[in-house]
């Protein structure tokens, strides 16, 4: 790993058309830590995150990675930074896993150049990383909605960006493989990396992430660890639920119980 | 849950690149040499070429060069315009339905050509002809883009080809309407149904460079296709500029297309079947599918006009009538399985 990334948001707005989907967000994060970013459907969370990777016209603010505005940023160089994974599963034409998760690498290579060794080392590396090792040469229209998550999870992770944007990576996976995906953002985020993902499952947030950043109507509600933004009030507020705290060992997380 | 379109499903049949385009380019030399010495009904074949060759050298050097080359060569090129634009906007767009005379733009040239033949500046200058073919392929691919460029769903672009070849065709026969003589008209009409016969060196001299701007405008694309695998926000993710690749597509389209109308008049579905048929055969990658369509889609043109020539009919079939024939039941075979597979 090469230095650690720091991500700056200032004062974020964007609208689309008459609608603010997001009003002065602000916030600064650095590589080593895995952020979930949370809130109710339709708060602008997906917004946020393709804002941050570059792919929206903002209406104001700024955003900076590593100090230097976002746009300052040549498009190659960004898209070696930065990974992001989008919500859309739709892969458009039946190619074998291999070949997807090897378009992750496009950033790293010249319009002429083959796949190195470099780069099938990040690929195989990015495949074992989500267990999908033996699909690769599977067509990708013959996988299960959860392997084609991680599938598309390895595109992102054989690019190895310093900075991972996922909008809902395990959204549609069955337990085991939700826990082995955030596992292994975990670990990324260990070795240095900044890792943003939007989360809807409050539990695996809390059990999760080293912060959370909870999104309201267009505006940061909440900002901070899980214990605090997960408290009862703001879940209340937010959410209109009433969560339990549940233990094991020396972990707690929230679990949604009832609708207030 | 996967999207498993069942235009999709086929077994990968994926060939060596080497081979695949070896292969290819061996069967486009094989059909050139064909095209040159086949005559229509067979008569002027290589025998006769050399019974004449001995008789008259110059009628031969007429026949051969002034006659036979500016068809095949124009066979060969149009043919690899129309297999690679059909390549580009099918991967540009995702859309394997996508294809420059289902899309309007094949019409939209036609009219542009013939604007610029109601008018009367074709006489005036030759360049004329194929540039109004650009003008009107330009218009018809960057308002297609406009009108649904964005959209997953494979109907509305089609609806949109439906609205622009409306279109064309409305404003053709407005021509057609107006135009000052029949002799006139009717000389719209046989041009409008596409073919390579009785074309000139000039006209090959006047389409060649358009068709190879357009060539590198749509080779330039080949990369920013494979990441638009992963849909449009992923590959701009990935470092490409899709507003930029989206021009360079339509100025693609533009002079490869216009430029090949204008001188051929409208040849379709060549850009539809040509990258369906061997999209299997590169692994379904839409990079590796642009030189392969190119070659697939010179040799298919090259054997169909040889076709041409073989048929017996009192007049010589028409290639744009022909390829219409042959191309309309495919068409409506890939929306059948498209429809059966819910897309």
């Amino acid at each position: 790993m090469t230095t650690s990334p720091h991500f700056e948001v200032d004062s974020l707005s964007v609208q689309y058309d008459d609608v603010r989907v997001l009003d002065q967000i602000s916030f600064a994060a650095n590589g080593g830590s895995l952020i979930g970013l949370i809130g109710p459907n339709g708060a602008g969370k997906t917004t946020l995150i393709k804002a941050m990777a570059g792919l929206l016209t903002t209406s104001s603010g700024t955003m900076s990675l590593d100090a230097k505005p976002l746009a300052a940023w040549s498009q190659d160089a960004l898209a070696q930074k930065i990974g992001y994974l989008s919500q859309s599963r739709i892969v458009h034409w039946p190619v074998t896993v291999d070949r997807l998760v090897s378009l992750g690498r496009l950033p790293h290579r010249g319009p002429w150049d083959g796949v190195s060794d470099t780069d099938q080392a990040a690929i195989d590396e990015a495949l074992a990383l989500t267990d999908v090792e033996a699909l690769r040469s599977r067509t990708v229209t013959t996988l299960s909605g959860g392997e084609l998550a991680r599938v598309l999870l390895a595109r992102v992770l054989a690019g190895e960006p310093q900075v991972i944007l996922a909008d809902e990576p395990v959204s549609g996976l069955d337990p085991g493989h939700r826990l082995q995906v955030l596992s292994g953002l975990k670990r990324l985020s260990a070795d240095g990396r900044l890792v943003v993902v939007v989360l809807h499952d409050l539990t695996l947030a809390s059990r999760f992430c080293d912060r959370l950043i909870l999104l309201h109507e267009g505006c940061v509600a909440a900002d901070g660890t899980p214990e605090k933004v997960l408290g009862p009030e703001i879940l209340a507020s937010v959410y209109g639920v009433k969560a339990v705290t549940v233990s094991h060992g020396d972990e707690t997380t929230v679990l949604p119980w009832s609708h207030i | 849950m996967t999207e498993a379109p069942a235009y999709a499903q086929a077994k990968s049949r994926e060939i060596a690149p080497a081979l695949l385009l070896g292969g290819l380019a061996v069967l486009v030399c094989v059909l050139a040499v064909a095209s040159l010495f086949i005559g229509r009904l067979g008569i002027g074949g290589v025998a006769d070429l050399i019974a004449v060759r001995g008789q008259d050298p110059e009628t031969f050097r007429i026949l051969l060069i002034e006659v036979r080359l500016p068809r095949t060569v124009l066979a060969l090129t149009v043919g690899a315009t129309l297999g690679l634009s059909g390549a580009v906007l099918q991967g540009l767009l995702r859309n394997p339905l996508a294809e420059p005379f289902i899309l309007g733009a094949s019409s939209s040239a036609a009219l542009g050509a013939v604007i610029v033949f109601y008018f009367g500046v074709a006489g005036g200058a030759a360049l004329a002809t194929p540039l109004g073919g650009v003008a009107g392929t330009m218009v018809a691919t960057a308002a297609l883009l406009a009108l649904g460029g964005r959209a997953q769903e494979p109907l509305t672009l089609i609806l949109a080809g439906v609205a622009l070849n409306a279109l064309a065709a409305a404003l053709t026969s407005l021509a057609l309407n107006l135009a000052p003589s029949p002799y006139a008209a009717l000389e719209i009409v046989f041009w409008i149904l596409g073919s390579f016969a009785d074309r000139s060196l000039d006209h090959l001299v006047l389409a060649l460079p358009l068709m190879g701007i357009g060539w590198i405008l749509l080779f330039s694309t080949w990369r920013a296709l494979d990441a638009l695998t992963l849909g449009e926000d992923a590959a701009a993710s990935l470092g490409f500029n899709l507003a930029a690749i989206k021009i360079r597509a339509i100025l693609g389209c533009a002079f490869a297309v216009g430029a090949a109308v204008a001188t051929t008049g409208v040849i379709s579905f060549v850009g539809l079947v040509v990258p369906h048929v061997l999209r299997p055969f590169v692994g379904y990658r839409p990079s590796r599918l642009l030189p392969a369509s190119l070659l697939g889609g010179a040799a298919l043109m090259l054997a169909a006009d040889i076709g041409v020539r073989l048929i017996d009919t009192q007049l010589e079939l028409k290639i744009g009538v022909v390829t219409a024939l042959i191309g309309t039941p495919f068409f409506f075979h890939l929306l059948y399985v498209m429809r059966r597979s819910g897309q």
